[in-house]
Protein backbone atom coordinates (compact mmCIF):
# COMPACT_ATOMS: atom_id res chain seq x y z
CA UNK A 1 0.00 0.00 0.00
CA UNK A 2 1.37 3.42 -0.86
CA UNK A 3 2.47 5.64 1.95
CA UNK A 4 -0.33 8.10 1.16
CA UNK A 5 -2.94 5.43 1.51
CA UNK A 6 -1.51 4.21 4.78
CA UNK A 7 -1.32 7.67 6.25
CA UNK A 8 -4.72 8.57 4.93
CA UNK A 9 -6.15 6.29 7.55
CA UNK A 10 -4.82 8.54 10.30
CA UNK A 11 -7.70 10.68 11.51
CA UNK A 12 -7.11 13.92 13.30
CA UNK A 13 -9.19 12.81 16.22
CA UNK A 14 -7.41 10.12 18.16
CA UNK A 15 -10.54 8.19 18.94
CA UNK A 16 -11.03 7.46 15.28
CA UNK A 17 -7.60 5.96 14.94
CA UNK A 18 -7.44 2.31 14.12
CA UNK A 19 -5.95 -0.10 16.60
CA UNK A 20 -5.12 -3.72 15.84
CA UNK A 21 -4.69 -6.19 18.68
CA UNK A 22 -2.86 -9.42 17.98
CA UNK A 23 -3.15 -11.89 20.84
CA UNK A 24 -4.23 -15.51 20.83
CA UNK A 25 -5.61 -15.42 24.35
CA UNK A 26 -9.21 -14.34 24.44
CA UNK A 27 -9.04 -13.00 27.97
CA UNK A 28 -6.17 -10.68 27.11
CA UNK A 29 -7.99 -9.42 24.08
CA UNK A 30 -11.16 -8.77 26.06
CA UNK A 31 -9.19 -6.84 28.65
CA UNK A 32 -7.57 -4.62 26.10
CA UNK A 33 -10.74 -4.07 24.12
CA UNK A 34 -12.54 -2.98 27.27
CA UNK A 35 -9.76 -0.64 28.24
CA UNK A 36 -9.58 0.96 24.83
CA UNK A 37 -13.26 1.30 24.15
CA UNK A 38 -13.72 2.65 27.66
CA UNK A 39 -11.35 5.45 26.74
CA UNK A 40 -13.12 6.34 23.55
CA UNK A 41 -11.19 4.35 20.97
CA UNK A 42 -13.95 3.01 18.81
CA UNK A 43 -12.03 1.58 15.91
CA UNK A 44 -10.45 -1.49 17.45
CA UNK A 45 -9.93 -4.82 15.73
CA UNK A 46 -8.52 -7.97 17.25
CA UNK A 47 -7.20 -11.14 15.73
CA UNK A 48 -6.76 -14.28 17.72
CA UNK A 49 -5.01 -16.10 14.90
CA UNK A 50 -1.68 -14.38 14.27
CA UNK A 51 -1.43 -15.96 10.86
CA UNK A 52 -4.06 -13.48 9.69
CA UNK A 53 -1.79 -10.57 10.56
CA UNK A 54 -0.58 -9.43 7.14
CA UNK A 55 -3.88 -9.87 5.46
CA UNK A 56 -5.66 -7.94 8.19
CA UNK A 57 -3.10 -5.17 8.04
CA UNK A 58 -3.67 -4.80 4.33
CA UNK A 59 -7.42 -4.52 4.72
CA UNK A 60 -7.74 -2.69 8.00
CA UNK A 61 -4.68 -0.44 7.65
CA UNK A 62 -4.16 0.07 11.39
CA UNK A 63 -2.54 3.16 12.82
CA UNK A 64 -1.01 1.18 15.67
CA UNK A 65 -0.57 -2.51 16.48
CA UNK A 66 -0.59 -4.09 19.93
CA UNK A 67 1.17 -7.41 19.74
CA UNK A 68 1.50 -9.98 22.48
CA UNK A 69 4.99 -11.33 22.30
CA UNK A 70 4.60 -14.52 24.31
CA UNK A 71 1.70 -16.21 22.70
CA UNK A 72 1.55 -19.87 23.79
CA UNK A 73 0.83 -21.16 20.33
CA UNK A 74 2.70 -18.81 18.07
CA UNK A 75 5.98 -16.97 18.17
CA UNK A 76 5.37 -13.27 18.66
CA UNK A 77 8.81 -12.47 17.33
CA UNK A 78 7.95 -14.11 14.05
CA UNK A 79 4.83 -12.02 13.74
CA UNK A 80 6.81 -8.91 14.56
CA UNK A 81 9.38 -9.68 11.93
CA UNK A 82 6.68 -10.37 9.36
CA UNK A 83 5.05 -7.03 10.15
CA UNK A 84 8.31 -5.19 9.64
CA UNK A 85 9.14 -7.00 6.45
CA UNK A 86 5.85 -5.69 5.16
CA UNK A 87 6.58 -2.08 6.03
CA UNK A 88 6.10 0.19 3.08
CA UNK A 89 7.96 3.15 4.41
CA UNK A 90 5.24 4.71 6.52
CA UNK A 91 5.83 4.39 10.22
CA UNK A 92 3.56 1.77 11.78
CA UNK A 93 4.01 1.71 15.54
CA UNK A 94 4.05 -1.79 16.95
CA UNK A 95 3.82 -1.97 20.73
CA UNK A 96 4.67 -5.37 22.13
CA UNK A 97 3.03 -6.64 25.30
CA UNK A 98 5.18 -8.79 27.46
CA UNK A 99 5.57 -10.06 30.99
CA UNK A 100 8.67 -8.82 32.79
CA UNK A 101 11.49 -10.37 30.89
CA UNK A 102 15.21 -9.97 30.86
CA UNK A 103 17.06 -7.33 28.98
CA UNK A 104 18.12 -9.79 26.29
CA UNK A 105 14.58 -10.51 25.23
CA UNK A 106 13.57 -6.87 25.38
CA UNK A 107 16.50 -6.02 23.21
CA UNK A 108 15.60 -8.78 20.86
CA UNK A 109 12.14 -7.35 20.53
CA UNK A 110 13.54 -3.96 19.70
CA UNK A 111 15.95 -5.34 17.15
CA UNK A 112 13.06 -7.18 15.57
CA UNK A 113 11.33 -3.88 15.13
CA UNK A 114 9.17 -3.23 18.18
CA UNK A 115 8.52 0.45 18.61
CA UNK A 116 7.88 0.19 22.32
CA UNK A 117 6.78 -2.35 24.90
CA UNK A 118 4.25 -2.56 27.67
CA UNK A 119 4.80 -4.77 30.66
CA UNK A 120 2.22 -7.21 31.88
CA UNK A 121 0.23 -7.00 34.04
CA UNK A 122 -0.84 -3.99 32.04
CA UNK A 123 -0.96 -0.60 33.66
CA UNK A 124 -4.00 1.02 32.14
CA UNK A 125 -2.62 4.49 32.31
CA UNK A 126 0.55 3.46 30.58
CA UNK A 127 -1.31 1.71 27.81
CA UNK A 128 -3.36 4.77 27.03
CA UNK A 129 -0.41 7.09 27.42
CA UNK A 130 1.75 5.16 24.98
CA UNK A 131 -1.10 4.86 22.50
CA UNK A 132 -1.64 8.58 22.68
CA UNK A 133 2.01 9.32 22.03
CA UNK A 134 2.14 7.17 18.96
CA UNK A 135 -1.10 8.53 17.63
CA UNK A 136 0.37 12.00 17.93
CA UNK A 137 3.43 10.86 16.03
CA UNK A 138 1.27 9.43 13.29
CA UNK A 139 -0.79 12.59 13.05
CA UNK A 140 2.29 14.72 12.63
CA UNK A 141 3.70 12.51 9.91
CA UNK A 142 0.41 12.72 8.12
CA UNK A 143 0.48 16.51 8.31
CA UNK A 144 4.05 16.61 7.06
CA UNK A 145 3.13 14.49 4.11
CA UNK A 146 0.12 16.66 3.42
CA UNK A 147 2.15 19.86 3.44
CA UNK A 148 4.53 18.48 0.88
CA UNK A 149 1.74 17.42 -1.41
CA UNK A 150 -0.05 20.73 -1.06
CA UNK A 151 3.07 22.69 -1.90
CA UNK A 152 3.82 20.64 -4.97
CA UNK A 153 0.26 20.82 -6.19
CA UNK A 154 0.14 24.58 -5.75
CA UNK A 155 3.36 25.05 -7.64
CA UNK A 156 2.24 22.84 -10.50
CA UNK A 157 -1.10 24.61 -10.66
CA UNK A 158 0.57 27.99 -10.97
CA UNK A 159 2.84 26.81 -13.74
CA UNK A 160 -0.06 25.31 -15.62
CA UNK A 161 -2.08 28.47 -15.27
CA UNK A 162 0.77 30.61 -16.54
CA UNK A 163 1.17 28.38 -19.57
CA UNK A 164 -2.52 28.42 -20.35
CA UNK A 165 -2.90 32.15 -19.82
CA UNK A 166 0.06 32.91 -22.07
CA UNK A 167 -1.35 30.74 -24.79
CA UNK A 168 -4.77 32.37 -24.61
CA UNK A 169 -3.25 35.83 -24.69
CA UNK A 170 -1.12 34.99 -27.69
CA UNK A 171 -3.73 33.52 -29.98
CA UNK A 172 -5.82 36.62 -30.81
CA UNK A 173 -2.74 38.57 -31.86
CA UNK A 174 -2.05 36.57 -34.99
CA UNK A 175 -5.12 37.58 -37.01
CA UNK A 176 -4.71 41.20 -35.89
CA UNK A 177 -1.15 41.27 -37.12
CA UNK A 178 -1.97 39.58 -40.39
CA UNK A 179 -4.72 42.01 -41.20
CA UNK A 180 -2.86 45.11 -40.07
CA UNK A 181 0.35 44.31 -41.93
CA UNK A 182 -1.57 43.31 -45.03
CA UNK A 183 -3.67 46.43 -45.03
CA UNK A 184 -0.66 48.67 -44.35
CA UNK A 185 0.69 47.66 -47.73
CA UNK A 186 -2.36 48.69 -49.75
CA UNK A 187 -1.47 51.30 -52.33
CA UNK A 188 -3.85 54.19 -51.74
CA UNK A 189 -3.83 54.70 -48.01
CA UNK A 190 -3.53 58.12 -46.46
CA UNK A 191 -0.13 58.60 -44.80
CA UNK A 192 -1.89 58.99 -41.47
CA UNK A 193 -3.61 55.67 -41.81
CA UNK A 194 -0.45 54.01 -42.99
CA UNK A 195 1.49 55.29 -40.00
CA UNK A 196 -1.29 54.18 -37.73
CA UNK A 197 -1.34 50.68 -39.15
CA UNK A 198 2.44 50.44 -38.91
CA UNK A 199 2.21 51.51 -35.31
CA UNK A 200 -0.36 48.79 -34.69
CA UNK A 201 1.93 46.20 -36.27
CA UNK A 202 4.89 47.34 -34.22
CA UNK A 203 3.05 47.15 -30.94
CA UNK A 204 1.27 43.90 -31.66
CA UNK A 205 4.60 42.35 -32.65
CA UNK A 206 6.13 43.60 -29.45
CA UNK A 207 3.31 42.15 -27.39
CA UNK A 208 3.45 38.86 -29.31
CA UNK A 209 7.18 38.63 -28.60
CA UNK A 210 6.68 39.24 -24.89
CA UNK A 211 4.03 36.57 -24.63
CA UNK A 212 6.13 34.17 -26.69
CA UNK A 213 8.96 34.72 -24.24
CA UNK A 214 6.64 34.01 -21.33
CA UNK A 215 5.35 30.89 -23.07
CA UNK A 216 8.90 29.71 -23.67
CA UNK A 217 9.73 30.25 -20.04
CA UNK A 218 6.76 28.22 -18.88
CA UNK A 219 7.72 25.44 -21.25
CA UNK A 220 11.24 25.47 -19.90
CA UNK A 221 10.02 25.43 -16.29
CA UNK A 222 7.76 22.49 -16.97
CA UNK A 223 10.43 20.67 -18.93
CA UNK A 224 8.27 20.84 -22.03
CA UNK A 225 10.59 22.67 -24.38
CA UNK A 226 11.24 20.15 -27.10
CA UNK A 227 14.33 20.28 -29.23
CA UNK A 228 14.42 18.91 -32.74
CA UNK A 229 18.09 18.48 -33.50
CA UNK A 230 19.29 18.24 -37.07
CA UNK A 231 22.41 19.17 -38.92
CA UNK A 232 22.77 22.93 -39.15
CA UNK A 233 25.35 25.51 -40.01
CA UNK A 234 26.25 28.01 -37.29
CA UNK A 235 27.27 30.66 -39.79
CA UNK A 236 24.01 30.28 -41.67
CA UNK A 237 22.03 30.70 -38.48
CA UNK A 238 24.01 33.81 -37.61
CA UNK A 239 23.27 35.13 -41.08
CA UNK A 240 19.54 34.61 -40.62
CA UNK A 241 19.62 36.36 -37.26
CA UNK A 242 21.42 39.31 -38.83
CA UNK A 243 18.76 39.53 -41.52
CA UNK A 244 16.07 39.93 -38.89
CA UNK A 245 17.82 42.80 -37.12
CA UNK A 246 19.22 44.41 -40.24
CA UNK A 247 16.61 47.15 -40.28
CA UNK A 248 17.40 48.01 -36.67
CA UNK A 249 21.11 48.15 -37.43
CA UNK A 250 20.55 50.46 -40.36
CA UNK A 251 18.13 52.64 -38.44
CA UNK A 252 20.69 53.22 -35.71
CA UNK A 253 23.58 53.54 -38.15
CA UNK A 254 25.53 50.81 -36.45
CA UNK A 255 28.64 49.24 -37.92
CA UNK A 256 28.52 45.50 -38.21
CA UNK A 257 31.83 43.66 -38.32
CA UNK A 258 31.91 39.99 -39.16
CA UNK A 259 34.83 37.67 -38.53
CA UNK A 260 33.40 34.19 -38.88
CA UNK A 261 36.76 32.47 -38.72
CA UNK A 262 35.74 29.06 -37.43
CA UNK A 263 36.66 26.36 -39.92
CA UNK A 264 34.43 23.82 -38.24
CA UNK A 265 30.95 25.30 -38.06
CA UNK A 266 28.60 22.42 -38.55
CA UNK A 267 26.28 21.69 -35.63
CA UNK A 268 23.55 19.29 -34.70
CA UNK A 269 21.02 21.58 -33.12
CA UNK A 270 17.47 22.83 -33.20
CA UNK A 271 17.95 25.54 -35.86
CA UNK A 272 14.94 27.64 -34.98
CA UNK A 273 15.84 27.69 -31.29
CA UNK A 274 19.51 28.43 -31.80
CA UNK A 275 18.66 31.17 -34.26
CA UNK A 276 16.43 32.54 -31.53
CA UNK A 277 19.47 32.67 -29.24
CA UNK A 278 21.60 34.55 -31.78
CA UNK A 279 18.76 36.89 -32.60
CA UNK A 280 18.26 37.59 -28.89
CA UNK A 281 21.92 38.48 -28.42
CA UNK A 282 22.00 40.61 -31.55
CA UNK A 283 18.85 42.41 -30.56
CA UNK A 284 20.35 43.22 -27.18
CA UNK A 285 23.56 44.38 -28.81
CA UNK A 286 21.59 46.76 -31.04
CA UNK A 287 19.50 48.03 -28.16
CA UNK A 288 22.37 48.78 -25.84
CA UNK A 289 24.76 50.30 -28.33
CA UNK A 290 24.48 54.03 -29.04
CA UNK A 291 23.99 55.29 -32.56
CA UNK A 292 26.96 54.80 -34.87
CA UNK A 293 28.40 52.25 -32.51
CA UNK A 294 29.88 48.90 -33.52
CA UNK A 295 28.69 45.35 -33.25
CA UNK A 296 31.17 42.60 -33.91
CA UNK A 297 30.36 38.96 -34.51
CA UNK A 298 33.20 36.52 -34.32
CA UNK A 299 33.37 32.76 -34.54
CA UNK A 300 36.32 30.51 -33.85
CA UNK A 301 37.06 26.93 -32.91
CA UNK A 302 38.02 26.50 -29.31
CA UNK A 303 39.71 23.19 -29.98
CA UNK A 304 38.61 20.85 -32.78
CA UNK A 305 35.37 19.86 -31.11
CA UNK A 306 33.96 23.19 -30.07
CA UNK A 307 32.85 26.35 -31.72
CA UNK A 308 32.60 29.68 -29.96
CA UNK A 309 30.42 32.49 -31.27
CA UNK A 310 30.99 35.91 -29.77
CA UNK A 311 28.70 38.88 -30.19
CA UNK A 312 30.25 42.09 -28.93
CA UNK A 313 29.11 45.64 -28.76
CA UNK A 314 30.75 48.85 -27.59
CA UNK A 315 27.67 50.03 -25.75
CA UNK A 316 26.60 50.43 -22.17
CA UNK A 317 28.49 47.46 -20.76
CA UNK A 318 27.81 45.60 -17.53
CA UNK A 319 29.04 45.75 -13.96
CA UNK A 320 30.85 42.66 -12.63
CA UNK A 321 28.03 41.72 -10.28
CA UNK A 322 25.53 41.75 -13.14
CA UNK A 323 27.46 39.36 -15.37
CA UNK A 324 25.72 36.32 -13.99
CA UNK A 325 22.51 37.88 -12.76
CA UNK A 326 21.41 38.96 -16.21
CA UNK A 327 20.67 35.35 -17.10
CA UNK A 328 18.10 35.12 -14.33
CA UNK A 329 14.52 35.28 -15.49
CA UNK A 330 13.18 38.13 -13.45
CA UNK A 331 16.24 40.19 -12.61
CA UNK A 332 15.99 43.84 -13.63
CA UNK A 333 19.46 44.99 -14.52
CA UNK A 334 18.53 47.80 -16.85
CA UNK A 335 15.16 49.42 -16.55
CA UNK A 336 15.40 50.93 -20.00
CA UNK A 337 14.99 47.68 -21.76
CA UNK A 338 11.82 46.71 -23.53
CA UNK A 339 9.93 43.57 -22.94
CA UNK A 340 9.92 41.24 -19.97
CA UNK A 341 13.64 40.62 -19.60
CA UNK A 342 13.30 36.93 -20.27
CA UNK A 343 15.35 36.76 -23.46
CA UNK A 344 18.66 35.94 -21.82
CA UNK A 345 17.14 33.41 -19.44
CA UNK A 346 15.55 31.64 -22.39
CA UNK A 347 18.76 31.83 -24.42
CA UNK A 348 20.68 30.29 -21.55
CA UNK A 349 18.17 27.49 -21.17
CA UNK A 350 18.23 26.70 -24.89
CA UNK A 351 22.04 26.79 -25.03
CA UNK A 352 22.40 24.54 -22.01
CA UNK A 353 19.82 22.11 -23.31
CA UNK A 354 22.13 21.71 -26.28
CA UNK A 355 25.00 20.97 -23.93
CA UNK A 356 26.61 24.33 -24.52
CA UNK A 357 27.47 27.35 -22.42
CA UNK A 358 26.76 31.05 -22.62
CA UNK A 359 28.76 33.71 -20.81
CA UNK A 360 28.86 37.47 -20.58
CA UNK A 361 32.03 39.55 -20.41
CA UNK A 362 32.44 43.23 -19.86
CA UNK A 363 35.18 45.62 -18.80
CA UNK A 364 32.59 47.68 -16.97
CA UNK A 365 29.92 50.30 -17.51
CA UNK A 366 30.34 52.15 -20.77
CA UNK A 367 32.88 49.64 -22.02
CA UNK A 368 30.69 47.35 -24.07
CA UNK A 369 29.71 43.73 -23.60
CA UNK A 370 30.57 40.44 -25.22
CA UNK A 371 28.35 37.40 -25.12
CA UNK A 372 30.06 34.10 -25.90
CA UNK A 373 28.14 31.00 -26.88
CA UNK A 374 30.07 27.74 -26.96
CA UNK A 375 28.67 24.63 -28.60
CA UNK A 376 29.89 21.22 -29.68
CA UNK A 377 30.78 20.85 -33.31
CA UNK A 378 29.12 18.05 -35.22
CA UNK A 379 31.59 15.72 -36.82
CA UNK A 380 30.74 15.59 -40.52
CA UNK A 381 31.51 11.93 -40.88
CA UNK A 382 28.67 10.97 -38.60
CA UNK A 383 26.16 13.42 -39.96
CA UNK A 384 22.67 12.14 -39.65
CA UNK A 385 19.13 13.28 -38.95
CA UNK A 386 18.73 12.88 -35.26
CA UNK A 387 15.86 13.36 -32.87
CA UNK A 388 16.91 14.38 -29.44
CA UNK A 389 16.07 11.95 -26.65
CA UNK A 390 13.30 12.83 -24.32
CA UNK A 391 10.63 15.44 -24.79
CA UNK A 392 8.44 15.97 -27.83
CA UNK A 393 10.62 14.03 -30.19
CA UNK A 394 7.77 13.42 -32.60
CA UNK A 395 7.00 17.07 -33.17
CA UNK A 396 7.85 18.40 -36.57
CA UNK A 397 9.39 21.83 -37.17
CA UNK A 398 8.76 23.49 -33.82
CA UNK A 399 7.08 26.82 -34.00
CA UNK A 400 6.46 29.21 -31.20
CA UNK A 401 2.74 28.63 -31.26
CA UNK A 402 3.05 25.14 -29.86
CA UNK A 403 1.56 24.78 -26.42
CA UNK B 1 27.38 -8.03 29.53
CA UNK B 2 26.03 -5.13 27.71
CA UNK B 3 23.86 -6.42 24.94
CA UNK B 4 22.62 -3.07 23.87
CA UNK B 5 25.85 -1.51 22.72
CA UNK B 6 25.05 -2.34 19.11
CA UNK B 7 22.15 -0.02 19.28
CA UNK B 8 24.34 3.00 18.64
CA UNK B 9 23.86 2.89 14.90
CA UNK B 10 20.09 2.90 15.27
CA UNK B 11 20.26 5.92 17.50
CA UNK B 12 22.64 7.79 15.23
CA UNK B 13 20.06 10.16 13.72
CA UNK B 14 19.13 11.34 17.19
CA UNK B 15 22.54 11.26 18.83
CA UNK B 16 23.16 14.92 18.10
CA UNK B 17 19.95 16.09 19.66
CA UNK B 18 20.13 17.96 22.94
CA UNK B 19 18.98 16.48 26.22
CA UNK B 20 18.65 18.36 29.48
CA UNK B 21 18.77 16.37 32.73
CA UNK B 22 17.25 17.87 35.86
CA UNK B 23 17.88 15.94 39.09
CA UNK B 24 19.22 17.24 42.37
CA UNK B 25 21.14 14.05 43.15
CA UNK B 26 24.53 14.14 41.40
CA UNK B 27 24.65 10.36 41.46
CA UNK B 28 21.47 10.11 39.43
CA UNK B 29 22.68 12.68 36.98
CA UNK B 30 25.94 10.79 36.53
CA UNK B 31 24.06 7.56 35.97
CA UNK B 32 21.93 9.07 33.24
CA UNK B 33 24.83 10.87 31.63
CA UNK B 34 26.77 7.59 31.50
CA UNK B 35 23.86 5.66 30.09
CA UNK B 36 23.16 8.20 27.40
CA UNK B 37 26.77 8.98 26.63
CA UNK B 38 27.50 5.31 26.14
CA UNK B 39 24.81 5.13 23.50
CA UNK B 40 26.25 8.00 21.55
CA UNK B 41 24.34 10.98 22.85
CA UNK B 42 26.87 13.78 22.89
CA UNK B 43 24.79 16.85 23.62
CA UNK B 44 23.93 16.45 27.27
CA UNK B 45 23.51 19.13 29.86
CA UNK B 46 22.47 18.63 33.44
CA UNK B 47 21.67 20.61 36.49
CA UNK B 48 21.12 19.78 40.13
CA UNK B 49 19.84 23.27 40.76
CA UNK B 50 16.23 23.42 39.68
CA UNK B 51 16.17 27.21 39.86
CA UNK B 52 18.42 27.27 36.83
CA UNK B 53 16.15 25.19 34.67
CA UNK B 54 14.33 27.94 32.78
CA UNK B 55 17.53 29.85 32.17
CA UNK B 56 19.22 26.69 30.90
CA UNK B 57 16.32 25.98 28.63
CA UNK B 58 16.68 29.36 27.02
CA UNK B 59 20.42 28.99 26.51
CA UNK B 60 20.68 25.35 25.65
CA UNK B 61 17.39 24.96 23.78
CA UNK B 62 17.04 21.23 24.53
CA UNK B 63 15.16 18.80 22.32
CA UNK B 64 14.09 16.78 25.34
CA UNK B 65 14.08 17.17 29.12
CA UNK B 66 14.51 14.44 31.74
CA UNK B 67 13.04 15.64 35.01
CA UNK B 68 13.14 13.90 38.34
CA UNK B 69 9.78 14.35 39.96
CA UNK B 70 10.62 13.60 43.56
CA UNK B 71 13.65 15.61 44.38
CA UNK B 72 14.08 15.84 48.18
CA UNK B 73 14.63 19.59 48.25
CA UNK B 74 12.62 20.80 45.34
CA UNK B 75 9.17 20.16 44.07
CA UNK B 76 9.47 18.44 40.68
CA UNK B 77 5.88 19.29 39.92
CA UNK B 78 6.60 22.97 40.34
CA UNK B 79 9.51 22.72 37.93
CA UNK B 80 7.27 20.90 35.49
CA UNK B 81 4.65 23.60 35.75
CA UNK B 82 7.11 26.39 35.21
CA UNK B 83 8.49 24.64 32.15
CA UNK B 84 5.07 24.47 30.60
CA UNK B 85 4.04 27.91 31.77
CA UNK B 86 5.09 29.77 28.66
CA UNK B 87 2.57 27.84 26.54
CA UNK B 88 4.92 27.71 23.62
CA UNK B 89 3.73 26.28 20.32
CA UNK B 90 6.94 24.35 19.96
CA UNK B 91 6.83 20.64 20.74
CA UNK B 92 9.15 19.95 23.67
CA UNK B 93 8.93 16.48 25.22
CA UNK B 94 9.45 16.17 28.98
CA UNK B 95 10.00 12.75 30.52
CA UNK B 96 9.52 12.62 34.28
CA UNK B 97 11.42 10.10 36.37
CA UNK B 98 9.56 8.67 39.32
CA UNK B 99 9.90 5.83 41.83
CA UNK B 100 6.27 6.18 42.74
CA UNK B 101 4.12 3.55 41.12
CA UNK B 102 0.99 5.27 42.28
CA UNK B 103 -1.30 5.93 39.38
CA UNK B 104 -2.46 9.18 40.89
CA UNK B 105 1.06 10.56 40.78
CA UNK B 106 1.40 9.68 37.15
CA UNK B 107 -1.91 11.27 36.32
CA UNK B 108 -0.90 14.42 38.13
CA UNK B 109 2.35 14.57 36.21
CA UNK B 110 0.62 14.11 32.89
CA UNK B 111 -1.91 16.72 33.82
CA UNK B 112 0.85 19.20 34.59
CA UNK B 113 2.43 18.65 31.23
CA UNK B 114 4.67 15.62 31.36
CA UNK B 115 4.90 13.86 28.01
CA UNK B 116 5.93 10.46 29.33
CA UNK B 117 7.46 8.89 32.42
CA UNK B 118 10.16 6.46 33.38
CA UNK B 119 10.00 4.25 36.46
CA UNK B 120 12.81 4.10 38.93
CA UNK B 121 14.94 2.12 39.32
CA UNK B 122 15.71 2.96 35.73
CA UNK B 123 15.75 0.22 33.15
CA UNK B 124 18.47 0.77 30.57
CA UNK B 125 16.37 -0.20 27.62
CA UNK B 126 13.28 1.64 28.72
CA UNK B 127 15.26 4.83 29.15
CA UNK B 128 16.84 4.67 25.74
CA UNK B 129 13.67 3.59 24.07
CA UNK B 130 11.39 6.27 25.49
CA UNK B 131 13.96 8.93 24.73
CA UNK B 132 14.43 7.72 21.18
CA UNK B 133 10.73 7.67 20.44
CA UNK B 134 10.16 11.16 21.74
CA UNK B 135 13.19 12.56 19.95
CA UNK B 136 11.82 11.09 16.78
CA UNK B 137 8.52 12.85 17.29
CA UNK B 138 10.30 16.09 18.10
CA UNK B 139 12.32 15.85 14.92
CA UNK B 140 9.22 15.43 12.80
CA UNK B 141 7.58 18.39 14.49
CA UNK B 142 10.64 20.45 13.61
CA UNK B 143 10.57 19.23 10.04
CA UNK B 144 6.97 20.28 9.77
CA UNK B 145 7.65 23.71 11.22
CA UNK B 146 10.60 24.19 8.86
CA UNK B 147 8.56 23.12 5.87
CA UNK B 148 5.82 25.55 6.73
CA UNK B 149 8.31 28.39 7.07
CA UNK B 150 9.98 27.48 3.79
CA UNK B 151 6.64 27.29 2.03
CA UNK B 152 5.75 30.76 3.21
CA UNK B 153 9.09 32.05 1.98
CA UNK B 154 8.57 30.43 -1.39
CA UNK B 155 5.13 31.93 -1.74
CA UNK B 156 6.49 35.39 -0.94
CA UNK B 157 9.26 35.00 -3.49
CA UNK B 158 6.92 33.83 -6.20
CA UNK B 159 4.49 36.67 -5.49
CA UNK B 160 7.34 39.17 -5.74
CA UNK B 161 8.39 37.66 -9.08
CA UNK B 162 4.93 37.94 -10.48
CA UNK B 163 4.61 41.51 -9.26
CA UNK B 164 7.87 42.40 -11.00
CA UNK B 165 6.66 40.96 -14.28
CA UNK B 166 3.39 42.81 -13.95
CA UNK B 167 5.21 46.09 -13.35
CA UNK B 168 7.32 45.52 -16.46
CA UNK B 169 4.27 44.80 -18.55
CA UNK B 170 2.63 47.99 -17.42
CA UNK B 171 5.77 50.01 -18.15
CA UNK B 172 5.98 48.56 -21.65
CA UNK B 173 2.39 49.32 -22.34
CA UNK B 174 2.81 52.87 -21.11
CA UNK B 175 5.81 53.30 -23.38
CA UNK B 176 4.11 51.91 -26.47
CA UNK B 177 0.95 53.93 -26.01
CA UNK B 178 3.13 57.02 -25.73
CA UNK B 179 4.65 56.34 -29.15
Amino acid sequence: MKETEQLHGAASRFSEMKILIIDDELSNVALLEDLLSGSGYTNVKSILDPRLTLETCKEFAPDVVLLDLRMPHMDGFAVLEALRANDRGAFLPVIVLTADIDAQSKYRALRAGATDFLLKPLDHLEVLLRMGLFMERRRIEYELHNEKEKAEAASAAKDRFLAMASHELRTPLTPVLIWASGTAQEPDLSPNLQDGLKMICRNVELEARMIDDMLDLTRITRGKLGLYRRPADAHELIGHAIDIVRSDIEARHLNLRLALDASEHKLRVDSARLQQVFWNLLRNACKFTPEQGTIAIRSFNDGPEKICIEISDNGVGLEPQSLEKIFNAFEQVDSRKEGLGLGLAISKAITEMHGGTIRARSEGLGKGTTFAVTLAVENESIERDHLTEGTDAEKSEPNRNES
Amino acid sequence: MNTITNWKSELAPYAKMKILIVDDEPANVALLEDMLGEQGYTQLKSTTDSRRVLELCDEFDPDLILLDLFMPHVDGFAVLESLRADQSEVYLPIIVLTADVNEETKRRALHRGATDFLNKPLDHIEVLLRIRNLLETRRIHQLLDNRRAALEDAVHARTAELQAVQAELEKSRARSTAE
